[in-house]
């Protein structure tokens, strides 16, 4: 390697690309009055980076038509609140992504119907990531909100009886939106091809145009609750006013860090290196990786088997039911499979709003941030797959300066449909 | 067999990467044997060097990130160019390769497979980029490049054409 690099400077041909920002920020040092807080230019670059400021306008969603429509908007924001979508009648979304506690539940395990395997994600800012649930298994927040409703344990119901739902209560709505429903009346009332046993048995006795026409009308109620979700965003935080003050000529009324928080937040882009995978306004990568958190048993393989879930979905980007073209299918097309750095890797969580959101692991394994931290700070080894962590060998002081810091990063949630509140 | 069809024959498609276990001792070999140039045929692991990453450490200072490099074998010199001249983070995108032989002359017979990763990390690139349709006067697509975070990033290619197979790495320094 370094004989091919003396060879390519014999060349005379390289670019210099790290020269140029080091330019940049020499240049900008010697015009602008020195930082406050002590930070260096680069420090700051990487603060700004981690801003809310900077993440603009979610993403399109060209798998989902009704993406951006206001009124598939509406809709969905019913039904995200309606029990009635499901087995029991006493299951809704917002019964595990409840408003009120950033929309999830605060359990270590979601509890629906039964319980899950895994602790309920937030849907907040679902839109920026092109693979949701802990494992990835769903390439589009649409495709994720038809996971629960069919699961035996969150939802419990099946696609007839959303169907028959839809008919009682949404008719209306649909029609305008959809396009006219199915028939209904003579559907079972309860079918499925992921239900118990006599669920599938009803569901396939159905014809197959019957099946297609339900399964379309299943497909356009996770597009609206999709658009609804779609309009729930992160609101600024301490962190984001904090950074926007250190380059704010008014320098009486920004925001003030206290030390521990500076020092946490020096540490969390610094020697900490957890910007390594919390990268970005969100906080958050948007990968997977293994940090060695989940037991033995029972083993949760995590993304090695997301992929393949996503893959064979029927419901994924290139699926007969997405609106999208191949060519906007580019996430599912080149998605890592089969490499053994998936096994045991579980996606990166947002850290915004994360001092509110207890407990924490894809098992809800920690109660507390410092528990979290503890582990960061040892890096056990996996019990499934091999953990990416390295010890920290940070002292308690400093994780206690972390976990400040992380508080820091709590704002509020906005949400684009008037509110986020049930109503009609 | 065309030209084209022998690419699609090569390169690897992700559906078919199966579960790497024991990949450690197959990328070992990788990469000793990418050293030198070969005639065997690309195997869809033959770009993956997860595993080897600490190995692969450079210090800042002598970091090259020069975007033309001659291949660790000296048998092709390859220059990439991203869109923009930055390559952008969290989002996918493709390259172009540009491969010619030593004495400048463009190789359009060459297959290729990518991998790359962040060696302070200990992770690969978040996708499986692949080379697409043919190549046009030793240039060559590359699509599903995705950087998920900024930083550095070493982003590797092993080219197989007639004078052989050699590999050449790009260090990326992504804001």
């Amino acid at each position: 390697m370094r004989g091919a690099t003396t060879r390519v400077v014999m060349f005379g041909a390289c670019l210099g690309l790290a020269a140029a920002p080091a330019v940049t920020v020499v240049a900008a040092a010697a015009a602008r009055p020195a930082i406050p807080d002590g930070w260096s230019p680069g420090e700051l670059a990487t603060l700004q980076s981690l801003t809310l400021g900077t993440l603009g306008a979610p993403p399109r969603d060209p798998s989902n038509r009704y993406a951006s429509s206001a009124a598939a908007a509406a809709f969905g924001r019913r039904a995200f609140f309606d029990t009635r979508f499901s087995i029991n009648g006493k299951v809704a979304c917002a019964t595990c992504h409840l408003p009120s506690s950033q929309f999830q539940d605060g359990r270590p395990l979601g509890l629906g119907v039964g319980t899950t395997g895994r602790r309920t994600m937030t849907v907040i800012a679902s839109a920026y990531t092109p693979w949701l649930f802990w494992d990835g298994r769903a390439d589009s927040p649409w495709a994720q909100a038809l996971g629960p409703l069919e699961s035996a344990v969150e939802h419990g119901g099946t696609r007839t009886l959303y169907a028959r739902v839809i008919a009682r209560a949404y008719a209306e709505d649909y029609a305008q939106l959809f396009g006219s429903l199915p028939d209904t009346a003579t559907l079972p009332a309860s079918a499925g091809p992921n239900g118990t046993a006599n669920e599938r048995a009803a569901w396939a006795q159905l014809p197959q145009t019957t099946k297609d026409s339900v399964t379309r009308v299943f497909v356009n109620l996770g597009k609206a609750l999709a658009a609804f979700e779609r309009g729930i965003e992160y609101g600024p935080s301490r962190f984001d006013r904090y950074v926007a003050g250190l380059t704010d000529s008014d320098g009486g009324k920004r925001e003030r860090f206290s030390a521990a928080e500076r020092a946490g937040a020096r540490l969390f882009i610094g020697s900490g290196q957890c910007v390594r995978c919390h990268s970005g306004a969100l906080l958050t990568d948007n990968q997977f990786h293994n940090v060695g958190i989940g037991a033995a048993e029972p083993p949760d393989s995590g993304r090695i088997l997301g992929i393949r879930l996503a893959d064979s979905s029927e419901f994924n980007c290139l699926s007969r039911y997405s609106d999208a073209s191949e060519a906007d299918c580019a996430e599912l097309k080149f998605a890592k499979r089969g490499t053994a750095d998936l096994v045991g890797a579980f996606r990166t969580p947002s850290l915004r709003d994360v001092g509110l959101r207890a407990p924490y692991g894809h098992h809800g394994e920690f109660r507390t941030l410092a528990a979290v931290l503890d582990h960061y700070n040892r890096a056990p080894r996996a019990a499934v797959g091999h953990s990416e962590l390295e010890p920290l060998h940070l002292t308690q002081t400093e994780l206690a300066q972390l976990d400040a810091f992380l508080r820091t990063l709590t704002g509020s949630v906005t949400a684009g449909v008037a509110s986020a509140a049930p109503g009609r | 067999m065309s030209r084209q069809s022998r690419i699609a024959a090569v390169a690897p498609r992700p559906a078919r990467l199966a579960l790497a276990t024991g990949a450690a001792a197959v990328l070992a070999s990788t990469i000793a044997a990418s050293r030198a140039p070969r005639t065997a045929p690309l195997r869809p692991n033959d770009c993956t060097v997860q595993e080897t990453w600490k190995k692969d450490f450079v210090p800042p200072e002598t970091r090259d990130y020069g975007r033309i490099r001659l291949t660790e074998g000296g048998l092709y010199r390859v220059s990439i160019k991203a869109p923009d001249d930055a390559p952008p983070t969290g989002k996918i995108h493709e390259w172009i390769l540009h491969i010619e032989d030593t004495t400048g002359v463009a190789v359009d017979s060459a297959t290729i497979c990518v991998d790359g990763g962040m060696p302070e990390h200990g992770h690969g690139l978040p996708t499986t980029p692949e080379m697409s349709g043919p190549p046009a006067n030793g240039d060559y697509r590359i699509e599903g490049m995705k950087f998920s975070m900024s930083g550095w990033w070493v982003v590797k290619f092993v080219i197989q054409a007639r004078a052989g197979t050699d590999s050449v790495r790009f260090n990326l320094s992504l804001r």
